[in-house]
């Protein structure tokens, strides 16, 4: 069986959409979503893809545009604001459909802020869709594998 | 009964004055440890809600106060709260979160448990003359009651009723319970767990606060302000709620006047809400669908039940204290039992807008936990006051105080609780 390999583009796209965050660029890195999408984190990283199940985060993009305004601009969590590093695995690719492929991407984050450092894994499964001003994102769902733990304040836009 | 303040040797009770507590409260590994006993050990402890332990030989491992428990339905249908340890030599008997089981085994040498906490195995047994094993079930609480759904222990016997206990609160307890129209309360199959390293009353005060949010969630009123076009200001100088100490510590915040129109606007912002317009009987395909969705922000208030148990939204929160500074929070969404799937997936949606360690609220107040916690033992005056609204509370026929819902009417309230407990010899 012929393995599919995640589009170059799309790759380049994760690695991008990676920095945008480190470097704390939301807006930029909103830019990436389209009108849409859905960007979630079930508190189960084994749920089922659908919406019945409680999450830490459930966006629409306006829910996800509040998001970037509070990270970037209102949360005291936020003040001073973290900082994070995050080293991305290889992106496998999962499914095609049509104008949409689907991958699943290994991260390591790192977390600092006033003194206190966190480290944070999982995985990210993202549904991306091209389009005319190239590859966009249309679902971005965070699987932290310590989702179901006792977990401090995740302001911070994974 | 003494206790270090500032190094000498004093009296844990001088630490909680009628409008003020010594910063020591949140700090003291002594004053913790008498918590744990005189509090926790010797009062009605929230332990979880039924629709999380269903059918018989459902389980679901918690604590009481610092103590790892399980709370077991046995093949009757009865509760138990089982102290989690081994009577062999201290292993814990069950580590999964849920399950289902029809005993409790000890992996480490095999001694096996029942669901009610008998000892029913031990392995080899010859090797032990005349082992009673009737004397070595896992120790469990003497009390265990449900008040309509809600579970509650005591490993205490000698303790007023449940019903004695929770008495001032019962007319909230009814309304958080009957707040859905035509449906009971059910467990959402998931909780989110928050910590902070803090001390465990500093959650117990913070859900009763009507002072705070003005400011804390500053962002996320102006969120709000921007999406619903609700005011920007949760309270003003203006009395426009009441906050009451309810009685054996319990105590409600009252914003159904503060924040009811709002909270209604509220759900035109969910991921997935029907549009205005949208006919909502046939949406949900129930006859009721405008009652029933009017019902997803709760029924309004907020209410703290001594010591370890708040209502807040539609979650059910619960504060497990785990050392003097670090403490965890459960927090569990209840969905419409038998209610329409769109119902409970847009209830789940509302809470997480606040709630959670991501949603737009409930961080903002872990961050004053912690910079509570960075500032605390600056300066020499070591108190934390709690003054606010003293001269303006009023003391009701039923013995309750009524104050603004921005006086820190609740927070007196739970400490003279908290008094009582410690004050007694046990
Ligand atoms: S500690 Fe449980 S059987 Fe030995
Ligand atoms: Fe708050």
């Amino acid at each position: 069986m012929a393995v599919e390999t995640v589009p170059a583009e799309l790759a380049v796209l994760l690695r991008r959409e990676a920095m945008l965050l480190d470097q704390r660029d939301y807006h930029g890195w909103l830019d990436l979503f389209t009108e849409d999408c859905r960007y979630w984190m079930p508190v189960d990283p084994d749920a089922a893809d659908e919406p019945d199940t409680l999450c830490h985060v459930f966006d629409d993009h306006a829910r996800l545009t509040d998001r970037v305004w509070r990270t970037a601009n209102g949360a005291h969590t936020e003040d001073p604001p973290a900082r994070t590093a995050r080293v991305l695995g290889e992106p496998v690719h999962l499914a095609r459909d049509a104008d949409e492929v689907s991958c699943f991407t290994p991260f390591l984050l790192l977390y600092s802020r006033r003194g206190r450092q966190e480290t944070f894994g999982g995985s990210y499964q993202h549904r991306a869709v091209t389009t005319p001003d190239g590859w966009r994102i249309r679902e971005k769902r965070i699987r932290l594998i310590d989702g179901q733990s006792a977990l401090p304040a995740l302001t911070i836009i994974f | 009964m003494t206790t270090s303040v500032n190094g000498a040797e004093g009296n844990a009770l001088d630490l909680v004055l009628p409008d003020r507590v010594h910063r020591d409260v949140y700090t003291d590994p002594t004053v913790f440890e008498m918590e744990m006993e005189n509090i926790f050990m010797h009062t009605w402890v929230y332990v979880g809600h039924e629709s999380e332990i269903a059918r018989p030989g459902d389980y679901k491992t918690t604590e009481v106060g610092n103590k790892p428990v399980i709370l077991s339905r046995d093949r009757d249908g009865a509760i138990h709260v089982l102290m989690n340890r081994c009577r062999h030599r201290g292993a814990t008997v069950c580590q999964w979160p849920t399950g289902n089981a029809t005993s409790f085994r000890c992996r480490f040498h095999g001694w096996t448990y029942d669901q009610a906490g008998r000892l029913t195995g031990v392995a080899y047994q010859e090797g032990y003359s005349g082992l009673d094993k009737s004397a070595l079930s896992l120790e469990s609480a003497p009390l265990v009651e449900s008040y309509r759904g809600l579970v509650f222990a005591s490993f205490d016997r000698d303790v007023p009723t449940l019903r004695e206990h929770l008495g001032p609160a019962l007319e909230f307890l009814d309304r958080f319970i009957d707040h859905i129209p035509g449906h009971g309360l059910r467990a959402a199959p998931q909780a989110q767990r928050l910590r902070y390293p803090a001390n465990w009353k500093i959650q117990m005060e913070n859900s009763l606060d009507g002072y705070h949010a003005n400011f804390t969630h500053a962002s996320f009123f102006s969120i709000m302000q921007a999406r619903t076009a609700q005011p920007a200001q949760y309270v003003s100088a203006k009395r426009t709620s009441d906050s009451v100490a309810l009685g054996n510590g319990h105590a409600m915040l009252d914003q159904r006047v503060a924040a009811g129109p709002a909270l209604r606007r509220r759900l035109d912002t969910l991921p997935g809400a029907p549009a205005p317009g949208t006919d909502l009987d046939a949406l949900f395909g129930v006859p009721d669908g405008e009652q029933l969705y009017a019902a997803t922000p709760g029924p309004g208030f907020n209410l703290a039940i001594f010591p370890n148990l708040a209502l807040v939204g539609i979650h059910l929160r619960e504060i497990h204290p785990v050392s003097v500074d670090r403490t965890d929070v459960v927090l569990r969404p209840m969905l419409a039992d038998g209610g329409p799937d769109p119902i409970n997936r847009l209830r789940l949606r509302y809470h997480e807008l606040f709630y959670g360690p991501s949603g737009f609220g409930q961080p903002d107040d872990l961050e004053m936990f912690d910079r509570i916690k960075e500032g605390n033992s600056a300066g020499t005056d070591p108190w934390i006051r709690l003054d606010r609204g003293l001269d303006r509370e009023v003391t009701e026929a039923d013995g309750s105080q009524r104050g603004d819902i921005t006086d820190e009417t609740p927070q007196r309230g739970q400490y003279r609780q908290w008094r009582a407990l410690m004050a007694k010899q046990w």
